[in-house]
């Protein structure tokens, strides 16, 4: 007796080439992930691994070209440095999309001051997006077909009214009971309250 | 290896049974009884496409004995669910 | 109690059109399971053996007599005449088509009701006090703070993806009565130097696999400054609670891994970073939320009335249930009137439209319209006048919810067990039936005085059986349901596990077990103001292993601590 076990494997969803959405609009994207052995383009727009980026710290500042890092799920950037600050973009992973530790990653990175890119990456949903948008995300590699179309057709679940304060909807004006209004489609990530 | 597939109906969440050309039915007299591996895989890939056509959800399988001719479950679970009842 | 407002009602009437929108996706197809589940689940439906069920949240168990007409309502139209409630002051459904769900939450939404974050890996409802507001022995009412907990933890977006499931309970008085000390955080309101109002902060507690009593975290957290450090405690737990195996990811097993020192420095730690004041309630809202829980103006009554007195002198049944259920009320004149969902031979905590129905009227007449639901199950009419006595008595009786049993052995708190549940090895209804049935006797039951007895039909233990003075488990031995007897459990400030007592006991051999417990437990009582668990505390459980498993037997190798199954 107990909860049996499923027959079958759950349907696997459908999956297209990943796409970048930032600014509530389709971007190209110029980040690569560069793996710990290869050396960083030239140019820069490089996402190298946490564990990389804490030995390596001094050598990649030096070379003065944009850089970024992946952080896994279950990794935590912890202390947040000033150092922080010189990274352009930080990936947080969501292995899982019911893995919800990047959520409060990103939002220490954001009470630490981070004004950088946050990016959602992994099993990135339609559903999930506006929480992640709340926690201080503001782009989102997105793979999963449905949440593509989605987005694109700028279905994405409303949120007009909101119990916290978070990091896309401005200081805590009237306590915690925070009204969003409309969303702005220009803005990046910034909402007029 | 005596087995039956069931699932639950999405829209309802009723208990079902898979039976004959892939129709899924409340009564588990009428359930498809699964007698070898072949059995088995076809009952399976049946269950699949009902999956996939979202008609139901939950798929698993459950060891019957067959009593009189009948799929009977060996465990108190599926004899709860197969009366779609509770038993007090 | 709190009204929504505007702004309220918008957000849950967003909820309820997003919800409709992913179950039409989901029955489309552009949602897979694996996708729909978690946001199935926090909407309180759940996939069991015959249906959905459908948990709605009561928040911190206040209930207006309007929306328990409308669950009435529900109750009638999409399931089968009748809801369950819970141990978490909630009521469930068990019969619901997941098509008709939508509407379901639009009904709720109608009376300022929902099925948010009621399942899931989210903060659930915050639970408190069924008597706040009108206990005795209350130091400051647990509601306000409970509905500001339940506004600070409603879609949180950094913690609606939570290791587990996550549980508040939140006391106010002396007594605790909402079994505080076995939830993940639990928060008793006390006085700090200069009358400063604060929160005791307990954390770690649970049932389940591995039960835990909470330890203290925190003797004194400030209200002001509750949501940044709870906010704080949250994050801890969303970081560092275990992943890898569900059974390992409550709060619990962290506090317990790193002990309770070690998990306040990180708390501590992770506080002094925040921005508190941009998570801290502003003292006007606290103002506002707290205006909607000020103390009735009640007329005065007089504490004796004269009929009531009468009545009770010759109505032998009236006078019982005066004893065991109606408690003395903050207000002169007034009393607190606990409403019995045992009768024996029915099902524990289940109430039908019609009974749901009568409690309104009942409320609505005598009792300034508000409902409480109870940890144990039942309901409560907070607020009735000593002279309206007999004529809600008179009214329970006409519903069959008169029973005199409050926090009686046949007060059993049971889950749904394996009838409904997904999760269970076993049943429960019955077992709880059948030992209700061997004590159906007023007398029997008053003579044995206080006593908890909890069923749960598996380890998730949603019937709280650790927590019993006499608690009682389902498993499943060779394919077979057998039932394991732990004693000396308690839900209130003296908070303890159970122990298990034995050797598991097949089905038909539990209410006769439980009999023996009791004639045990009657011969060895120094009077009858000893009650079972002060006993058990006194000779602890070896009188009761004679008794159950015979004197040779006890002793034997076979009949160790770990035998149980």
């Amino acid at each position: 007796m107990s909860e049996p076990k499923p027959l079958l494997k759950a349907v696997k969803p459908l999956q297209v080439p990943t796409r970048l959405w930032r600014g509530y609009a389709f971007a190209t994207d110029l980040w690569r992930p560069t793996a710990n052995e290869e050396a960083i383009p030239s140019a820069g727009y490089a996402l190298i691994s946490l564990a990389r980026w804490r030995i390596e710290q001094a050598d990649v500042l030096a070379l003065g070209t944009p850089i970024g890092i992946f952080v896994g799920s279950g990794e935590t950037i912890e202390p947040v440095t000033d150092q922080i600050e010189q990274l352009s973009v930080i990936a947080l992973e969501f292995a899982k999309f019911s893995d919800g530790r990047a959520y409060s990653v990103a939002r220490r990175l954001r009470e630490a001051g981070y004004t950088g890119e946050i990016r959602a990456t992994g099993d990135v949903l339609i559903d999930q997006i506006p929480l992640m948008l709340r926690s201080g995300f503001d782009a989102f590699e997105v793979a999963h077909a449905a949440t593509v179309n989605a987005l694109e057709q700028g279905r994405i679940p409303a949120v007009s009214r909101v119990y916290q304060t978070g990091a896309d909807t401005g200081p805590a004006g009237d306590g915690f009971r925070h009204r969003r209004g409309t969303r702005s489609t220009s803005a990046a990530g910034k909402t007029e309250p | 290896m005596t087995s039956v597939v069931t699932a639950n109906d999405l829209r309802s969440g009723a208990a079902v049974y898979l039976s004959q050309g892939g129709v899924w039915v409340a009564d588990l007299d009428r359930a498809s009884v699964a007698t070898s591996a072949a059995d088995r895989q076809q009952l399976e890939a049946l269950a699949l496409a009902a999956v996939e056509r979202n008609e139901v959800t939950a798929v698993y399988a459950f060891d019957v004995a067959i009593v009189d001719g009948k799929p009977t479950p060996t465990s108190v679970r599926e004899r709860i669910r197969s009366a779609h009842a509770p038993t007090f | 109690m709190y009204r929504y407002d505007e702004f309220d009602h918008g957000f849950v009437a967003e909820r309820s059109r997003q919800f409709r929108d992913q179950v039409e996706r989901r029955l489309a197809g552009a949602l897979t399971e694996e996708q729909f589940k978690p946001l199935r689940l926090q909407n309180g439906l759940y996939l069991q053996l015959h249906a959905y069920m459908l948990r709605v949240a009561i928040p911190y168990g206040v209930l207006s007599a309007r929306q328990l007409r409308k669950l009435a309502f529900i109750a009638r139209k999409w399931d089968r005449n009748f809801g369950h409630f819970t141990t978490r002051q909630n009521i469930q459904f068990n019969w619901i088509k997941l098509e008709d769900a939508p509407d379901i939450l639009n009904a709720l939404a109608e009376v300022e009701m929902h099925a948010i974050q009621t399942s899931g890996n989210c903060i659930r409802n915050v639970t408190a006090d069924p008597y706040a507001g009108v206990a005795i022995d209350e130091i400051e009412d647990p509601r306000i703070w409970a509905e500001v907990l339940r506004q600070w933890s409603t879609i949180h977006p950094e913690f609606t993806f939570l290791p587990r499931k996550f549980k508040f309970a939140v006391t106010g008085a002396a007594e605790d009565r909402a079994a505080i000390l076995f939830h993940d955080v639990g928060l008793k309101i006390v006085k700090g130097v200069n009358g400063a109002t604060g929160f005791r902060v307990y954390a770690g507690g649970g049932q389940g696999r591995t039960p835990y009593v909470a330890q203290e975290l925190a003797p004194f957290v400030p209200t002001a400054r509750i949501l940044s450090y709870l906010e704080a405690l949250m994050r801890v737990y969303n970081l560092h609670g275990r992943r890898d195996n569900i059974y390992k990811a409550r709060i619990k097993i962290l506090v317990n891994a790193l002990g309770i020192d070690e998990f306040r420095t990180q708390v501590e730690a992770e506080w002094e970073r925040l921005d508190k004041s941009a998570i801290d309630l502003p003292a006007a809202e606290f103002e506002r939320i707290a205006a909607y829980f000020q103390p009735k103006h009640l007329p005065p009554h007089p504490h004796k009335d004269p009929h009531i007195e009468q009545r009770r002198s010759i109505d032998l049944s009236f006078a019982r249930w005066l004893r065991t259920n109606v408690l003395p009320h903050r207000a002169p004149g007034y009393a607190i009137v606990n409403i019995s969902f045992k009768e024996p031979g029915k099902v524990p905590g289940d109430a039908t439209a019609e009974q749901m129905e009568q409690v309104a009227t009942l409320a609505e007449r005598y009792g300034h319209d508000e409902i409480r639901v109870t940890y144990q199950q039942n309901l409560v009419l907070p607020t009735i006048a000593i002279a309206d006595l007999s004529r809600v008595y008179d009214g329970l009786v006409q519903a069959g919810l008169h029973t005199a049993n409050t926090e009686l052995i046949t007060d059993i708190i049971a889950c749904p067990g394996l009838d409904y549940c997904n999760l269970a090895n076993a049943r429960s209804i019955g077992i709880a039936q059948e030992i209700a049935k061997r004590f159906a006797e007023p007398e029997a039951a008053e003579a044995i005085g206080p006593l908890r007895l909890n069923i749960s039909g598996c380890i998730n233990a949603c019937g709280h059986h650790h927590a019993g003075n006499i608690g009682i488990l389902g498993v499943d031995k060779k394919g077979t349901e057998h039932y394991q007897i732990t004693l000396g459990g308690s839900p209130k400030d003296d908070a303890a596990i159970g122990d298990i007592v034995g050797p598991s006991f097949p089905a038909q051999d539990v209410p006769g077990a439980v009999e023996v417990i009791i004639a045990t437990y009657l011969k060895l009582r120094r009077d009858p103001s000893e009650t079972f668990v002060a006993l058990y505390r006194r000779l602890g459980k070896t009188p009761f292993r004679e008794a159950l498993y015979g004197l040779d037997r006890a002793t034997a190798a076979d009949l160790s601590e770990d035998a149980n199954v």
